[in-house]
């Protein structure tokens, strides 16, 4: 299975998330610049956190236009996996891949630490093995991470089971219904303020971001009818 | 019509009659022998080039003579003092790479751009030598939390730190805040960048060859910060705040932009010699690179790139403006070099070439508008041995008796109040603010004692801390300097780490002053002294002097920055208590050592008298006893004991651990003071009940005194002095006392 | 040339973290008639053309396609004829306002001009 991990001016979760793939499933992984205008090579592409153009305008705002965009669109609408981490998610809300929107953080402060998260819906190729409804200790470092959307697409991403991720515990940011993470309808496209790349080593302080990496190589591979484990 | 904007330049003649030169910072004597040097009058450019080089900021010429007395060689130093970073061999063809630097000044007058920059400026110190930044670390000072104003300059200081850091993709790892009056309307920003680098990348800021072209990457140059440098180097006064202009804006999206190019280029092999412009800009890096290679430089300003029309060969050398770098290449891959700059959408331009005439000329509009000998910049700017004087303080404090305070027999009071004074209370509030993780590297994280970054791709890690106690320095000079490096390397120790070497910020008053330059002298020779005895030299570092407000100067505080080597991640150690039944044992000996405590400051009001004293061979005992147990796999938690004694180091790795402890300590002191002294050389250990007997042979065969004085238990911090009950607090209810009293300030 | 000076603010119902601080803090100064704080962002676009319908339908999309994100917020501008490059100012400089939303309201009026900035 091929990774690809953007990298745009400003990005700066790209090496975390090259080095997570490594570390956790030790699949084939890129940097693929933003120019880029192919990748049909890779059958997941991972948009890291950072301050792409410098979180300017607004955040995701800029990088969401730039050549590998289009690409990313059209591998979504392959189905393939994408997933946007931090600014990633919000460059996919941008881009309109994903919807609802990332507002300033309620108490207009970054903020950086480990955070508990609910598992709402592990029927995606993201989270395949956690159990639904466990809880997970997972890192934040954001500034924009309030997730919002109108009444109605909230009521749409329930009915659909759209919401992937919802913080347990204090609400880190003032997110409607305490949304962490959201998912496509097809939930192959999974966007999460919450790093999962930076808990996957007891050293780091949790492990509990390792299993969606291994998510996303078991069903890849259930998919593919490749030979499990490897 | 741009022309408007130009004021037109005195002439060489007027700047000698009406003294311009004075409002530059440049004396009657200094500009008699610019004028020698050039064997004429300078013209506005040159004095202007003169006035930054010349500042204390880029010369060090009022502590020159004693930052000489600080050791700066050993056996794993690679490079010391003189480059933009010291480096450090940690083996395996690795190094580290670090500098601490100061903006004092910059922060006072406009907290967040001023504390931003000092951030970029540090990162640019330690990417230039070629090193990849992996780690930020700040020490701050400010006044007392209960004053609006500095609840401003706190707040924004950080936010700009964070603002800064999380951009640019460093992690801000650790660091220390301290609160005290001394440091109202000076507040201290010192930033502190930690790199990595194999030893063949090591770059140098040298202008080699003659006939090389010079290149100029990152944004244009425009008319912010003229005279920063100069502005550092001069007193805070009711007109600082008019001083706007001055204050550079930094763009951390840049930064980064510029770091990813610059590493790059370095890696790519082509690059003969780069350097930051940094304070005192194009003037200093291009007269610094020239001068190391004994060559000489022309630029061709028409070619800088500019921001705003109509600016002035001063303007353009004399410019701060952030995120730019000179290096020097051969012609022939100059071509490679712009590609590297282009892909990462920056300027990258040519503006000059080395010569061999040893001589700094600036083209302008097809004229030479400077030329002046390199050397005369650099290396010939006078050193003053300024007059020192022992303080009247000074001489008053051996005369109080600070164990004679009535005795706090309150001692839970006292510990809930120790505990929420903000400069011991939980930083939580700050750090949160930093990514402290990016990067994924980041395995103790702030809070610690020292923080610790792993290495990828090897055993082992790199341990970082910040330290300085100012009273201890205003108390006794000479003590106070010991202290700072003994207290940076037992944090280095108790995190499992070697301590390797230093990085000093010394952060003083004015030096016109005998009584300043007294605490100057004595302060570098406590700190030169510890650092012998604990082999840690000094490779590098910063002087900010000049800080002082309407009261007078700040306590002298000369930060440590200090980095040791883990040499393999099992050796990792925190201070936070592990498990329930783990034996506690508190090494060193506890005296009755009040003077500059925290505890004297809050429950009496006052810092006075001696601080405690220091012995630098118990220290380097302790320092050699603890590693070796850490390393020996005996020790579950290791935390130094500073600010608040033994009653808070107790409480602080109770509330980390989330445990309680059940303590009695057996001492010949008054209770109060055997739980608050702040006596040095001593370390709060835990240790698994199977590994306590092994521990203690140890310890003996160290020669380390000791007092096992209890062990982990429970949700409670009971503590007995001989038996005789003093503080019982459930964990839960100190954690709340020390993690709300920041966040209760700041509302 | 025309200038277009962009507003764009939090929509009206989505939370604006930023407006409550400063609606707060200048309410702790004393500002009581302080009712509400919208924090937005101004942009202002030289636009080197003298169209002004032109000029109206290119900011319009690029406020949809990029300045401003319409799930959580509002835009308006205005255009306004500038100073040509080294000239003087028009005194009789056009203004017109523009705003997002389905009917984007349009006035037309005579600005006061300022006759300062420009040429000396």
């Amino acid at each position: 299975m091929n990774f690809a991990v953007l990298v745009f001016p400003g990005s700066n979760c790209d090496i975390d998330c090259y080095k997570a793939v490594e570390d956790t499933i030790g699949q084939p992984v890129d940097y693929v610049w933003h120019t880029a205008t192919d990748l049909s090579p890779y059958d997941c592409i991972i948009v890291p956190g950072g301050f792409s153009y410098g979180d300017y305008l607004r955040c995701g705002a800029i990088a969401r236009f730039a050549p590998v965009m289009n690409e990313v669109v059209k591998a979504a609408e392959a189905g393939k996996f994408v997933f946007g981490i931090c600014n990633g998610f919000q460059i996919l809300t941008e881009s309109g891949l994903l919807p609802g929107a990332l507002l300033r953080n309620k108490t207009m402060k970054f903020r950086c630490h480990p955070v508990t998260l609910r598992v709402e819906n592990n029927h995606t190729p993201f989270t395949s093995q956690y159990a639904q409804g466990e809880t997970i200790d997972i890192p934040i470092a954001h500034g924009d991470g309030n997730y919002y959307c109108d009444a109605e697409t909230l009521e749409r991403l329930k009915a659909n089971n759209q919401i992937v991720f919802r913080y347990t515990g204090e609400n880190p940011n003032g997110s409607v219904d305490d949304i962490a993470g959201v998912c496509n309808e097809n939930g192959n496209v999974l966007g999460m303020m919450p790093h999962p790349e930076r808990a996957v080593h007891r050293l780091l302080g949790s492990e509990d971001g390792r299993r969606m990496f291994t998510s996303i190589l078991q069903t890849w591979r259930e998919r593919h009818g490749a030979a499990a484990i490897g | 019509m741009a022309q408007q904007l130009s004021v037109k330049e005195p002439t060489p003649e007027q700047i000698a009659e009406q003294q311009i030169y004075k409002q530059m910072g440049v004396t009657d004597e200094e500009y008699g022998k610019i004028c020698g040097f050039l064997g004429r009058k300078p013209n506005y450019t040159e004095i202007g080039v003169f006035s930054v080089m010349w500042s204390e900021h880029c010369s060090y010429k009022n502590s020159k003579p004693v930052l000489r007395r600080f050791p700066t060689s050993g056996p794993r130093v690679l490079v010391g003092p003189g480059e933009g970073a010291g480096v450090v061999d940690i083996g395996d063809n690795m190094a580290v790479s670090f500098k601490i630097e100061s903006h004092n000044h910059p922060s006072a007058v406009e907290p967040h751009q001023g504390a931003a920059t000092g951030v970029g400026g540090i990162i640019r110190f330690i990417f230039s030598m070629g090193a990849r930044p992996i780690a930020l670390l700040n020490s701050l000072r400010f006044g007392r939390l209960d004053n609006e104003r500095v609840k401003y300059l706190f707040e924004n200081v950080v936010g700009g730190i964070a603002g800064y850091g999380n951009c640019v993709g460093i992690p801000t790892v650790g660091g220390e805040v301290m609160f005290d009056e001394s440091y109202e309307g000076n507040p201290l920003v010192n930033a502190m960048c930690v790199g990595i680098i194999e030893h063949d990348k090591i770059q140098r800021g040298v202008a080699q060859g003659i006939g090389n072209p010079v290149y100029y990457v990152g944004p244009a140059t425009g008319r912010d910060g003229i005279h920063g440098a100069t502005f550092a180097s001069e007193e805070l006064t009711e007109e600082s705040e008019s001083k706007r202009p001055q204050v550079q804006v930094g763009d951390p999206f840049m930064e980064k932009l510029v770091m990813e190019a610059c590493l790059e280029l370095i890696n790519s092999g082509i690059v003969l010699g780069i350097q930051d412009m940094g304070a005192a800009g194009l003037t200093c890096s291009s007269s610094e690179m020239a001068s190391k290679a004994g060559n000489g430089m022309e630029l061709y300003l028409d070619d800088v790139p500019q921001r705003e029309e109509g600016m002035t060969p001063y303007e353009m050398m004399l410019s701060e403006s952030q995120e730019r770098m000179l290096f020097v290449v051969e012609p022939d891959k100059a071509a490679q070099a712009i590609a590297i700059c282009e892909r990462w959408g920056l300027i990258c331009a040519k503006v000059g070439k080395v010569t061999d005439d040893g001589r700094l000329k600036l083209f302008h509009k097809g004229e030479i508008v400077a030329d002046i000998p390199v050397a005369a910049l650099v290396d010939e700017c006078p050193v003053y041995h300024k007059p020192s004087k022992v303080p009247a303080y000074y001489e008053a404090n051996g005369k109080i008796d600070t164990a004679r305070y009535p005795e706090v027999t309150d001692l839970q009071g006292a510990l809930e109040k120790v505990l929420a004074s903000p400069s011991v209370a939980s930083k939580e509030w700050v750090y949160n603010q930093y990514d402290y993780m990016v990067r994924t590297s980041t395995v103790v994280r702030p809070g610690s004692d020292a923080a610790v970054v792993s290495i990828r791709g090897t055993r082992k890690a790199i341990a970082m801390t910040t330290d300085c106690n100012g009273r201890y320095v205003y108390l006794d000079p000479e003590v106070g300097g010991k202290i700072a490096v003994s207290e940076a390397a037992r944090n280095i120790v108790c995190s499992g780490a070697e301590p390797l070497a230093v990085t000093d910020n010394l952060n003083f008053g004015s030096p016109e002053k005998p009584e300043i330059f007294w605490q100057l002298e004595k302060a570098v020779d406590g700190i030169a002294e510890a650092c012998r005895k604990l082999n840690t030299p000094v490779i590098g570092g910063n002087v900010s002097l000049y800080n002082e407000n309407a009261k007078g100067a700040i306590y002298p505080t000369p930060v440590i920055g200090m980095v040791g080597l883990v040499h393999d991640i099992e050796h990792i150690t925190t201070q936070s208590f592990k498990k329930d039944g783990d034996i506690i044992v508190l090494l060193g000996e506890t005296k009755a050592e009040l003077g500059g405590s925290e505890f004297q400051y809050v429950m009496h009001g006052v810092t006075e008298g001696r601080p405690p004293q220091l012995d630098l061979d118990a220290e380097k005992k302790l320092h050699d006893a603890v590693l070796s147990a850490i390393q020996a796999g005996l020790v579950a938690s290791a935390h130094d004991l500073s600010d608040g004694g033994l009653a808070v180091a107790l409480a602080e790795s109770c509330i980390s651990g989330g445990l309680g402890a059940e303590v009695d300590f057996t001492t010949g002191l008054r209770a109060d003071i055997a739980l608050f002294s702040e006596s040095q050389s001593r370390v709060l250990l835990s240790a698994d009940p199977s590994r306590i007997e092994r521990l203690r042979q140890h310890l003996d065969q160290h020669r380390v005194p000791y007092q096992v004085i209890g062990k982990v238990k429970g949700e409670q911090l009971n503590i007995q002095v001989n038996g005789k009950p003093a503080i019982q607090s459930p964990v839960e209810r100190l954690e709340k006392i020390w993690k709300d009293a920041i966040p209760c300030l700041m509302k | 040339m025309i200038k277009a000076t962009v507003y764009v603010t939090i929509k009206q119902g989505v939370l604006d973290p930023q407006g409550n601080a400063v609606q707060g803090a200048l309410h702790s100064m004393g500002f009581q008639e302080v009712s509400k704080a919208r924090v937005g962002k101004y942009i202002e676009l030289e636009l080197g053309t003298d169209d002004f319908a032109e000029a109206e339908n290119r900011v319009k999309a690029m406020c949809d396609k990029l300045l401003a994100n319409t799930v959580i917020e509002d835009y308006r501008f205005e255009l306004e004829a500038t100073a040509q490059q080294g000239g003087s100012v028009n005194p009789a400089a056009l203004k017109q306002q523009v705003s997002s939303g389905s009917s984007a309201a349009l006035s037309e009026q005579v600005s006061e001009g300022n006759l300062e900035e420009g040429g000396q």
